[in-house]
C-alpha cells in the first residue's frame, strides 16, 4: 500500500472568520484559577484527602453511598443511568471546577458548596458532624489527614464544610482529556495552511472530514458558536429551551428554584463560611 | 471604532479633567470615556469597567447592556461604586458579563444636576465580539 503524507489540502477551507472562532474553542485544557472561596483547593494533602473521601461509604449515615457510587469514575465520574436517583441524571465531574454555576438547577456557586448538598441530603448521603467525627475517630490516619489541613476536628457544621472542601479540591483536579478537535483547532490556529509541519498537517487530517464540515457548520451558518461558546463549548449560562414546566413532581422551578435556594443557603459565597476561616 | 479598541484592550483610566475630549461618549451635557478594568472583555466571563462622567459631579447611577439584535440584555446587574474623591467623576462598574459573541450596546445611565432633582442622559457605546 503506498501511504500518501495528509496535507491541508485534506481538510475542509475555513474563513479566516471561522478560523478565529474555532481558536477561540481553545486551548484545552484552560489554565485553572484556584477557588478563593476553598483554601484547600490545589493544596496536594487537601486533594489526597479528598480523593479518599470521594470513594468511602463510611461518610454516608448508612456507610452504603459514597460520591463515587453515583459519580463513578470509570463511567466519567456520572452513573450511566438513563434517569438519575432522583428527578434529574447524575452530571459528570469532570471540568466541575470550571463551572460558575452548579447543580442542574445552579442552586449551588462553589464546588465545595455543590459537594455539600449530596453529603448531607437526607435522601442521599445523609451525613451529619456526629457521623463524619465518628469515622475520623475510628480511622486515626483519615483524621491525622484532616486534622493537618483543617484543625482538630469539632462536631459543628464546619466539619461538613471542610470535608467538602477537601471533596472539592480533589473534584477540581478531574478534567476531560484532549480530543481530537483540540489537536486540529491547534494545529489549524498554528498554521497558514501551506506551511505547516508534518505534525500539523497529521493532526488535521486526523479529525474527520464529516467533523470539519461539522464543525464549518458550528462556527458558520448553524451560528451554534453564539451560546456554545470557549474551550468549554458553552456561556456557562441558563436559557429557556423549551423544556417542559410540568413534571411528574409538578411545576419545574427550573433555573428560578435554583436562584431562591442559592439566596436562602447560608453555603454560598456570601454566606458565612469565608475563605478566610475555611 | 479607536475608542471600541483601546477599551477592549483594558488598562487604568485616569482622571482627566472636563470637559472631556470630542471623542468621548456624549449626550446633552453628560460626557462620559470608559475602559476594562483589568484583562479584555472575554465572552461568558465576569469583567469590570472603570468610568469618567462629566461634569465631574454627576453621577453614574446605572450601567446596563443589551444585544439589539437578539433583543436580550446581560444575565447580571452590575454593581456601581465611585472612585476616588467625589469631585473625580470617576466610578467602578463590577460584575458585567457579555454571555454571547457579537454586537452589545453598552449604556451608561448618568444623573445630572442631582441637587437640583435631576435628569438622566443615556450614554451609549458599541462593543463587538467575535
Amino acid at each position: 500500500m503506498l501511504f500518501t503524507a495528509p496535507t491541508w489540502a485534506d481538510t475542509v477551507a475555513f474563513s479566516a472568520e471561522e478560523r478565529a472562532r474555532i481558536a477561540a474553542h481553545g486551548p484545552w485544557p484552560p489554565p485553572r484559577s484556584i477557588d478563593a472561596g476553598n483554601r484547600a483547593d490545589g493544596l496536594p494533602e487537601a486533594i489526597a484527602l479528598g480523593q479518599r473521601l470521594f470513594s468511602d461509604k463510611r461518610l454516608s449515615a448508612k456507610n452504603t453511598l459514597s460520591c463515587a457510587s453515583c459519580h463513578d469514575p470509570k463511567r466519567g465520574f456520572q452513573d450511566g443511568k438513563k434517569s438519575g436517583r432522583h428527578d434529574r441524571n447524575t452530571p459528570s465531574l469532570l471540568d466541575a471546577a470550571q463551572r460558575r454555576w452548579l447543580g442542574w438547577d445552579g442552586a449551588t456557586d462553589s464546588l465545595w458548596a455543590a459537594s455539600l448538598a449530596p453529603l448531607t441530603a437526607p435522601h442521599e448521603m445523609a451525613a451529619t458532624p456526629r457521623t463524619v467525627l465518628a469515622l475520623l475517630r475510628r480511622d486515626r490516619a483519615l483524621k491525622q489527614q484532616y486534622q493537618s489541613i483543617f484543625g482538630p476536628p469539632k462536631p459543628d457544621a464546619w466539619l461538613l464544610v471542610n470535608t467538602a472542601k477537601a471533596l472539592a479540591a480533589y473534584q477540581a483536579t478531574l478534567t476531560s482529556p484532549r480530543t481530537a478537535f483540540d489537536d486540529f483547532a491547534d494545529a489549524l490556529a498554528r498554521s497558514d495552511n501551506t506551511n505547516a509541519p508534518r505534525s500539523d498537517r497529521t493532526a488535521a487530517a486526523a479529525y474527520p472530514q464529516d467533523a470539519q464540515r461539522g464543525l464549518k457548520i458550528f462556527v458558520g451558518e448553524g451560528r451554534c458558536f453564539l451560546c456554545h461558546t470557549g474551550p468549554a463549548f458553552t456561556n456557562g449560562e441558563f436559557a429557556d429551551i423549551g423544556r417542559p414546566f410540568f413534571t411528574k413532581s409538578g411545576v419545574d422551578a427550573g433555573r428560578w428554584g435554583g436562584l431562591q435556594k442559592l439566596l436562602a443557603s447560608p453555603f454560598n459565597r456570601l454566606g458565612g463560611y469565608p475563605p478566610a476561616s475555611g | 471604532m479607536k475608542f471600541l479598541l483601546l477599551t477592549l484592550l483594558g488598562g487604568v483610566l485616569p482622571a482627566a479633567a472636563c470637559p472631556l475630549p470630542a471623542s468621548a461618549l456624549q449626550q446633552g451635557a453628560a460626557q462620559a470615556v470608559w475602559k476594562v478594568a483589568g484583562a479584555p472583555i472575554t465572552v461568558g466571563k465576569h469583567f469590570a469597567i472603570d468610568v469618567q462622567v462629566c461634569p465631574a459631579d454627576a453621577v453614574l447611577a446605572r450601567v446596563d447592556a443589551t444585544m439589539p439584535e437578539h433583543q436580550h440584555g446581560m444575565n447580571y446587574r452590575p454593581s456601581i461604586q465611585r472612585v476616588g474623591n467625589a469631585k473625580d467623576g470617576r466610578w467602578r462598574a463590577e460584575g458585567l458579563m457579555f454571555h454571547m459573541p457579537g454586537r452589545w450596546e453598552l449604556r451608561l445611565d448618568v444623573r445630572l444636576d442631582v441637587q437640583a432633582g435631576g435628569r438622566t442622559e443615556k450614554l451609549i457605546d458599541t462593543v463587538t465580539l467575535p
